[in-house]
């Protein structure tokens, strides 16, 4: 009985645990923070899973804006935004992060999203009200 | 008179592509240029700790930490150097975790430094086995911050690299801890190649750049960008240039690296160095460095394939059955193997590696451990030594070539000049998604590659260049060369592609070669990753000329691609061009010395094939010496003439290359049997160093709107250039001789005579 036991939840692990997909899964990736710092807005997300340490960068997409200047940690990325550039942000505009593609065009951040599809997280929609001063 | 010509051996030539079996290049026998040389070597380490010096344009400190790799006997020094700088990485591990990584510099208490520049220690092993001191450098301080800075922390890469370059110039001069005087003499600093892998590929062209702009204290000669990134799409002249890319690169995945290669081929008129791209398939961005790779280093390693592609991916993801990635060993094989090429052709001058990186040998070297299907070559040659027929840069040259004669194409599918991204060019529409295009993406003012699309469905389809009968000439080029890639987009899955490119004379004689004789270029771009594979990546197709017989090499009119081998398909090209002049290589040059009454002493200094077989043949001018008016020796005997004054004397070269071609050179001097008083003019205080020269010259005291001629003895113009950039690099077909200087400037003339050796 116990040996059925442990092969009806082994089988379940096979239909029902992804096998080999580290890179098909993608880490949640959450927009925490937005801070005024000078001239400049902090525009911090962060991520149970390490951040690339590698040559390329980074990629916030804000609708058809993108930036790529950021401070770095293991967990978290906090994008430079000048704030006149926040400023002008449309709320409701689709957020993505991509690392590397920063001349991948609008329409193809949301496929590229998915799972398997490559290095493209969507973070849902800006909305300004999140800055912090 | 000075001539040239070369008789085609045609017949030889078909003779051996037959016995051949007409599947493959004519085999070739270059030298491996991978396998360890004669040196022991020996590493050491200095460390001047972590945040020890500023650079002008980086805002932290940066640590002054690098290695060596040296022959032990340096005795037959100065040895050539090399300079490699490393890419963006994590910086540090936790001691107690090993698995926990940072990217703080310099490291907290409880964790280590990651030493990347320690990962290229088999590259200087090699490289210093064959007699070069080779330094690598520690970049963690810049990489720790640098996403946060204008330029990514390129400039402050260039000036830590100038900092190195600075400090083991003074362990060269005066020595200094910590090696004493160990590499006192022992570095050639004007023979200098560099070599940056990911953000350091950025880092060593803003280093050249950099160099270059304070006037080249420097002598850097080659540089090699591994798997790196462009950011800022600065463009590198005048300096022979290596691209590395991996196919299966899951960092920097666009492959900016080509657009070193293609933003400099054409934007600077006076750029004569040669450009190559090495393409690896089944390489990633991180095994090229051993404290990147998982297995060979305590922490931080990956295979960055997986960063955010599948491990299934039936070319690069590396679970999948049958999958084509390199493993550790054989990624870095295959660079030590082209890199070796590279520096020992640039740096060592060791020309019998050329064919490697001049797509005239496509089988990799053995010791690369590559097959042809796995590794692929682009090759810009110098200008001196290729005739550009279509550069297809503008949206015209769909029409008009660039040698302003005819472009047409019949029924063809599709046919446009697309790509660039700029000035009103329209993009080539196969995908979206940038990393499957990596040329085609513009930076601000600096477009990506424009090219000329073409899609055919029936083998009656074709396109046709014509060219002037000013340029129907040929028969002083070895090689019809272009770049292609195929459009995956508008051909079927997995066919590669082929066709035939058929020359016509003006007696209207046609001859047809086969590209896949020549290349596997035209392959159908691998792997199915959505948003990164295929890719579209160009690669040198070249054909040799002797390939074509039936046409008259002198009356050559139009060049026409016969889409008659596959049923259908689309390609890409670009760069069609003449190249490899034939007898090149060969130069007749003699020098002479006055002794007394009336003997004159002379010196041969002409260039010929490795290994060909030479005929001599020396006219002093003076009948009245009968049978000793003639010589064919190498080096002749000194003539006496019978009274001062005016004698004119010849000399023939005869070469009998080994394939096939043979070539002449004369080369005639008029001399007085007085001392040389040949005016040198420096009322400028225009100076020329070094003299003798070797590669380059370096000019001082110029305006950059001065033109640089170089004539030779002859008085036949071999170079002619502004001095926009003090440092001039030296074509390399010329030989060792005696060449005349002269600096135009707004005020006048200038003359300096200048040996170049060889």
């Amino acid at each position: 009985m116990q040996k059925s036991i442990v092969l009806f939840f082994s089988l379940l692990a096979v239909f029902f645990i992804p096998g080999r997909s580290v890179a098909q899964e993608k880490a949640k990736v959450e927009i925490t923070t937005a801070q005024q710092k000078g001239n400049t807005v902090e525009f911090t997300l962060t991520s149970a899973k390490k951040f690339i340490v590698g040559g390329n960068v980074y990629v916030l997409h804000v609708g058809d804006k993108t930036f790529s200047h950021y401070k770095q940690s293991m967990h978290s990325l906090s994008f430079l935004i000048p704030s006149g550039d926040f400023n002008n942000l449309s709320d409701g505009a689709n957020v993505y992060l991509t690392y590397g593609n920063e001349n991948e065009p609008e329409r193809s951040l949301e496929a590229m999203s998915k799972p398997g599809q490559g290095p493209c997280w969507s973070l849902g929609k800006f909305n300004a009200q999140i800055l912090t001063k | 008179m000075n001539s040239k010509q070369y008789i085609l051996q045609a017949l030889l030539c078909t003779l051996l592509f037959l016995v051949s079996g007409g599947s493959q290049a004519v085999a070739q026998t270059t030298p491996d240029p991978g396998i360890a040389g004669p040196y022991t070597v020996l590493k050491a380490e200095y460390n001047f700790g972590n945040r020890v010096i500023l650079v002008p344009d980086f805002p932290d400190s940066l640590e002054v930490i690098g290695s060596v790799h040296y022959p032990s006997d340096l005795s037959a020094g100065p040895f050539p150097v090399l300079l490699f700088l490393h890419g963006r990485h994590s910086t540090c591990y936790e001691t107690d975790t090993i698995t926990n990584t940072s990217i703080d510099w310099p490291c907290p208490t409880g964790w280590q430094p990651i030493t990347s520049y320690e990962g290229y220690d088999y590259l200087a092993n090699n490289m210093a086995s064959h007699g070069y001191i080779v330094i690598s450098i520690s970049c963690n301080a810049i990489n720790s911050t640098d996403n946060s800075v204008a330029d990514y922390g390129m400039m402050g890469r260039g000036e830590l690299v100038q900092y190195h370059l600075d400090l083991w110039n003074t362990w060269n001069t005066v020595g200094g801890a910590p090696f004493d005087t160990l590499f006192k003499g022992k570095l050639d600093m004007q023979n200098i190649g560099t070599m940056g892998h990911s953000r350091g590929g950025e880092g060593v062209i803003f280093n050249a750049l950099y160099n270059q702009s304070l006037g080249s204290p420097y002598g850097i000669h080659a540089v090699l960008t591994l798997a790196p990134v462009d950011f800022e799409r600065h463009i590198l002249h005048s300096i022979p240039l290596l691209d590395v890319s991996p196919y299966c690169d899951g960092d920097v995945n666009d492959i900016e690296g080509v657009h070193f290669y293609d933003d400099s081929r054409y934007s600077d008129t006076g750029d004569y160095a040669p450009k190559h791209t090495v393409l690896f398939m089944g390489a990633n961005h991180n095994y090229f460095n051993t404290v990147w790779t998982p297995g060979s280093y305590i922490a931080g390693g990956a295979d960055d394939w997986l960063y955010g592609f599948s491990p299934t991916d039936p070319q690069c993801g590396p679970s999948a059955v049958g999958n084509k990635r390199f493993d550790t060993t054989v990624q870095k094989a295959a660079l030590t193997a082209y890199m070796a090429a590279f520096y020992r052709v640039y740096i060592g001058h060791e020309t019998q590696f050329a064919p490697i990186l001049d797509v005239d040998d496509i089988v990799p070297p053995a010791s690369s451990t590559l097959d042809s299907s796995q590794v692929f070559v682009s090759y810009q040659p110098s200008p001196l030594n290729r005739l550009d027929v279509n550069r297809t840069t503008t949206l015209a040259n769909d029409s008009s070539n660039t040698l302003v004669d005819t472009v047409t194409e019949h029924t063809l599918v599709s046919s446009e000049i697309c790509g660039g991204m700029l000035g009103g060019i329209p993009d080539c529409g196969v995908t979206t998604h940038s990393a499957q295009k990596p040329h085609n993406d513009a930076d601000g003012s600096v477009g990506g590659l424009v090219q000329m699309g073409m899609r055919w469905s029936d083998s009656l389809q074709w396109y046709q260049n014509e060219l002037p009968a000013a340029d129907e000439n040929l028969s002083e080029y070895k090689d019809m060369q272009f770049r292609a890639s195929v459009n995956f987009a508008q051909t079927v899955t997995d066919s590669n592609l082929n066709f035939s490119v058929q020359l016509i004379d003006s007696e209207g004689h046609t001859s047809n070669e086969v590209v896949s004789h020549y290349s596997h270029a035209l392959f159908y771009q691998p792997g199915t990753q959505p948003s990164d594979l295929p890719k579209i990546l160009f690669n040198t197709i070249k054909l040799p000329l002797s390939g074509f017989s039936g046409v008259t090499m002198t009356k050559i009119r139009k060049i026409k691609f016969l889409f008659d081998k596959s049923t259908a398909g689309s390609i890409f090209i670009s760069d069609l061009a003449f190249s490899n002049p034939a007898c090149s290589i060969l130069n007749a040059n003699f020098s002479d010395s006055v002794g007394k009454l009336y003997k004159i002493y002379f010196t041969n200094r002409s260039q010929t094939g490795n290994g060909d077989s030479v005929l001599w043949n020396w006219n002093f001018g003076d009948p009245t010496s009968g049978i000793h008016d003639t010589s064919t020796l190498q080096t002749p005997p000194a003539h006496t003439y019978p009274s001062p004054g005016f004698h004119t004397v010849c000399l023939k070269v005869t070469d009998f290359q080994k394939n096939g071609y043979i070539c002449t050179d004369s080369f005639c001097l008029t001399m007085d049997d007085h001392p040389d008083e040949t005016q040198e003019v420096n009322a400028n205080k225009i100076a020329i160093i070094p003299n003798p020269a070797k590669d380059y010259i370096q000019i001082t005291g110029a305006e950059k709107t001065d033109v640089l001629t170089l004539m030779n003895l002859y008085g036949q113009v071999v170079l002619t250039t502004t001095i926009a950039n003090p440092v001039i690099y030296l074509p390399r077909n010329l030989a060792t001789g005696i060449y005349y200087a002269v600096i135009t400037t707004e005020n006048g003339r200038v003359y300096q005579k200048l040996l170049i050796e060889r």
